[in-house]
């Protein structure tokens, strides 16, 4: 276990430098002088010279990849525009001129915002998706089976942008059933927390809960007539029962797999689902930053989601290992 | 054809004009069992025998109640005990359920949840129907130290170490899994165990401790046992009395010994000869049901047979392995845990003459197919040379082009007739692959030699356009054997040819090959687990375990005057 854990950090480390690499490759490749940037567009040459030395950029590129990964690691002090010093301590993701903060305070500053919103997303994929799935198979051909995956078979077909302003316009501003949706720190309340984000939850839940449904149910509907679920039942065990200990457990390595990597997309930002309903988030950060040229923003966003993608996987294959003895973690 | 029960002795299990039909899709039916009925007395071990799809299963789950209410339909009267199953609310028929009637599947792998350990599974099957006690809060903790306590001592019984209790299904053997499963249907002492082909997929002399153990067990604990099963050979050596079944009705019952030497009818005679046993004179015609003689041994009488094996003992072998080693895994790296690799093969030659069959016994695990898969160039060997018609192919793994060479004069049946054809191609896109890839006949030739080769194996032209799902095991197991001699192979390699299929069937492929064998002059490699078909159809064998050959030598040598002391252990498990 302890040789497992140790092997799939490297391997992540070793995929999530190759990402940084890419990522700072971006940098360079792109049509732009963050130096130009970062002076502004009243600067003449001789001044973006001097910022473009000032921030490093004149270094050749392999010690300023260097550079930014000892920052990574160790911290690293970093020139403002104007060559004063800012100190910006490790894990150290850059300097965003345009936001005038460390990258990484600026992602600490809207990461609640993700965490909150990629939580109560999970939580209705969860229930609505997988629940969905799991009693749609159970009653496979009734009414029941057709209604629920017709419903889930909705939410894949809408997009975000519509059925999040036509709820929100239908929901909180026609009839005031729901509270406008904004972002209330947890600490501000949890009831105020949640009824602030309900509807984001619902939409980016019921939106995504569709391919979890499906899977649900097949997989349900596969390991429903296996063997070993009819051994439970022939111990005396009542159907549902059975049906709850046996085929759930049966079916849900896939589905493990799969909220893994939705969990690790989540939570590298929803921008669409922000953006509706005016959240502000990783999503937006990152889109954003690319709108703004503010590169080492874009480089941290980048690194964030494929942190939280790389975690989640692994994270899901040591569940699926423990809901199965078979699985041998290799 | 049973006399009436008497009300003091009621039948563990009596069922009465049972019939049991499914539903399909677009409202065809399908009458699985057609009235029924039997009895089942107290302490007595019933056999019901019959081929597949004789609906001697379905009975067994109709008596669990455990088929699907929405597609199913099930009338007559199960009586477990007296009390009424079919038709009866599920509460009750669940109370019925691991506590008066238990079953036993045929695979245990698939029916012990792999995700719980054989002690926890074991303990449920108790809880499941221990009383709930009156004092609630107390009795909880104690059912369950209770129902574990049970779950040890009955894996003691069944002979596995309470100790093993722990461990999940996949790390025990067949053969223990199947004590656990049996572990798990006597956990209540029901009045009826209902075993479904339980040693079917177990090696002979696991088989026979298994049935051993069921038969301990009935004594000890007076529960009734229906023995479902294909096997007559099962039934001889446990039953009480038999019942046959065929297309859904009971076609014959009586005492076991009676109808095994007097059956009246004829299927159930030729149910019980159709599979050769130690003692049929090697390479006769089995007896079959409905046989479909082939066209090209119509009017033959046996070539083959006893005097083929004078002949069979040229100068240069056909075939040849020398000091075969074969090791599968063993990989080792950075941070793992190394585990040394698999010696599948450990040392084996093995030679074939031209004309010959080589019978290549063994338990599952022995290495024989591995050994099989080498000769037919689909296995890399780790050592040893491979030799066919004196040329070396021990590269034909590795070697696209000789193993295409190789494959023109070696073809291969394989085990199971449902996975080794696909299932979107016809019969002629099937047959005619080989002669595809390795001849210039153009469409029109190859699809008359598809004809010619689907004759030959007892099928018509007719069949040309079919697709596999249309045919029944034994048919396709044709069509295997027709695309392997599609090419006029000079070895036929058949790795368990006839193990998947009901006895009636194997005698029909037996009696097809040996017709094959004697006209074509094919050399065979005949990989299976079963001593009696090897005896019945090889000329030479070779005994294999645990990846070493202990014994080989002619057949009669072999059979007759076995050496090896693994040999006479597998002949005493024989049934």
């Amino acid at each position: 276990m302890t040789g497992y854990l140790l092997r799939r950090t490297l391997q992540a480390a070793a995929v999530l430098l190759a990402i940084t690499a890419a990522a700072f490759g971006l940098f360079y490749a792109a049509p732009s002088d963050p130096a130009l940037i970062a002076c502004g567009p009243k600067c003449d040459t001789a001044q973006v010279e001097a910022v473009r030395h000032s921030m490093g950029l004149d270094q050749p590129l392999a010690g300023q990849y260097l550079d930014y990964l000892r920052g990574l690691v160790a911290g690293r002090t970093i020139s403002d525009v104007d060559g004063s010093p800012i100190d910006c301590t490790a894990p150290c993701l850059g300097y965003s001129y345009t936001l005038h903060q460390p990258v990484l305070d600026a992602i600490g500053d809207r990461f609640p915002v993700t965490l909150s919103l990629a939580g109560g997303a999970l939580t209705v994929i969860v229930v609505l998706g997988i629940g969905a799935g799991f009693t749609a198979a159970l009653r496979r051909g009734t009414a029941t089976d057709r209604l629920l995956s017709g419903f889930t078979l909705v939410g894949a077909s809408v997009q975000i942008y519509f059925l999040g302003y036509a709820l929100q316009y239908l929901l909180v501003y026609s009839t005031g059933l729901m509270p406008p949706p904004r972002y209330v720190p947890l600490a501000g309340g949890p009831g105020a927390w949640a009824a602030g984000l309900l509807l984001p939850w619902l939409v980016l839940g019921f939106v995504n809960a569709a391919v979890f449904a499906r899977l649900a149910r097949s997989q349900t509907l596969e390991t429903m007539h296996e063997a070993y679920v009819r051994t439970a039942r022939g111990k005396g065990l009542t159907a549902l029962r059975a049906h709850a200990k046996y085929t759930a457990r049966g079916a849900a390595g896939p589905l493990v797999q799969l909220l893994g990597l939705e969990a690790g997309a989540l939570f590298g930002g929803a921008f669409i689902t922000e953006t509706v309903f005016g959240l502000g988030g990783i999503g937006k950060l990152a889109v954003d930053s690319v709108v703004q040229n503010d590169l080492p923003t874009v480089v941290g966003t980048v690194l964030l989601a494929a942190f939280f993608v790389v975690v989640f996987v692994a994270l899901a294959d040591l569940v699926t290992a423990r809901l199965d003895p078979r699985v041998r973690l290799a | 054809m049973t006399p009436a029960p008497s009300a003091r002795d009621l039948p563990a299990l009596s069922v009465r004009d049972l019939t049991v039909t499914f539903k399909g899709r677009g409202g065809t039916e399908t009458t699985a069992v057609e009235g029924l009925s039997f009895d089942l007395a107290p302490g007595e071990v019933l056999g019901l025998v019959g081929e597949s799809g004789s609906g001697k299963s379905t009975v067994g789950l109709a008596a669990m109640g455990l088929h699907d209410p929405a597609r199913t339909r099930v009338s007559g009267s199960v009586l477990i005990g007296g009390e009424e199953v079919v038709g009866a609310p599920e509460s009750a028929v669940r109370a019925l359920r691991g506590s008066r009637i238990a079953m036993v599947f045929q695979d245990a792998l698939a029916a012990l949840s792999p995700f719980h350990t054989v002690g926890a599974q074991l303990a449920e099957a108790y809880r499941a129907h221990a009383p709930a006690g009156a004092g609630a809060v107390v009795s909880a903790g104690r059912r369950r130290a209770d129902a574990r306590e049970k779950a040890l001592a009955m894996l003691e019984r069944v002979g596995i170490p309470a100790a093993r209790a722990r461990d999940y299904p996949h790390q025990f053997s067949g053969g223990m899994r199947q004590r656990v499963m049996i572990a798990m249907a006597l956990m209540n002492r029901p009045d009826v165990l209902i075993a479904d082909e339980p040693t079917t997929a177990l090696d002979a002399r696991v088989q026979r401790q298994v049935l051993e153990l069921l038969v301990e067990l009935r004594e000890e604990s007076g529960t009734a046992v229906l023995l479902v099963t294909h096997d007559v050979g099962v039934v001889a050596g446990t039953c009480d009395r038999m019942l046959v079944m065929r297309g859904g009705r009971g076609l014959e019952e009586g005492p076991t010994r009676k109808l095994l030497t007097a059956a009246a009818h004829p299927y159930t005679r030729a149910l019980i000869g159709a599979a050769p046993t130690l003692n049929t004179v090697p390479g006769t015609r089995l007896p079959t049901v409905d046989d479909p003689v082939p066209v090209a041994a119509a009017g033959g009488g046996l070539p083959g047979g006893a005097g083929r094996q004078e002949a069979a003992a040229p100068a240069r072998p056909l075939a040849e392995v020398v000091d075969l080693h074969v090791e599968f895994g063993g990989r080792r790296g950075l941070l793992r845990r190394g585990r040394g690799p698999v010696r599948a093969v450990r040392g084996v030659s093995l030679r074939i003459g031209p004309g010959e069959t080589l019978g290549l016994v063994g338990e599952s695990g022995s290495g024989k197919s591995t050994t099989a898969r080498v000769l037919a160039g689909l296995q890399r060997p780790t050592s040893g040379d491979v030799r066919f018609d004196g040329r070396d192919i021990t590269r034909a793994a590795a070697d696209t082009r000789l193993r295409r060479e190789l494959s023109r004069d070696v073809q291969l049946v394989f085990q199971d007739p449902y996975a080794s054809l696909n299932p979107r191609r016809t019969v002629e896109e099937i047959v005619t692959t080989p002669l595809r890839v390795h001849t210039g006949l153009d469409k029109g030739e190859r699809r008359a030699r598809a004809a010619e080769l689907l004759e030959q194996v007892g099928l018509g032209a007719a069949h040309l356009h079919r697709y596999p799902h249309e045919f029944s095991g034994g048919q396709r197991q044709r069509i295997g054997i027709a695309r392997a001699l599609a090419l006029r192979p000079r070895l036929v390699i058949a790795d368990e040819p006839v193990s998947a299929l009901d006895v009636s069937v194997q005698a029909q492929v037996l009696n097809l090959l040996m017709d094959l064998r004697a006209e074509l002059g094919l050399s065979l490699l005949f990989v299976s687990h079963d001593l009696a078909v090897v005896r019945h159809f090889c000329d030479r064998v070779a005994v294999m375990r645990a990846g070493s050959v202990v014994e080989s030598g002619a057949r009669d040598e072999v059979f007759d005057d076995p050496k090896a002391p693994y040999t006479r252990e597998l002949l005493a498990a024989t049934m």
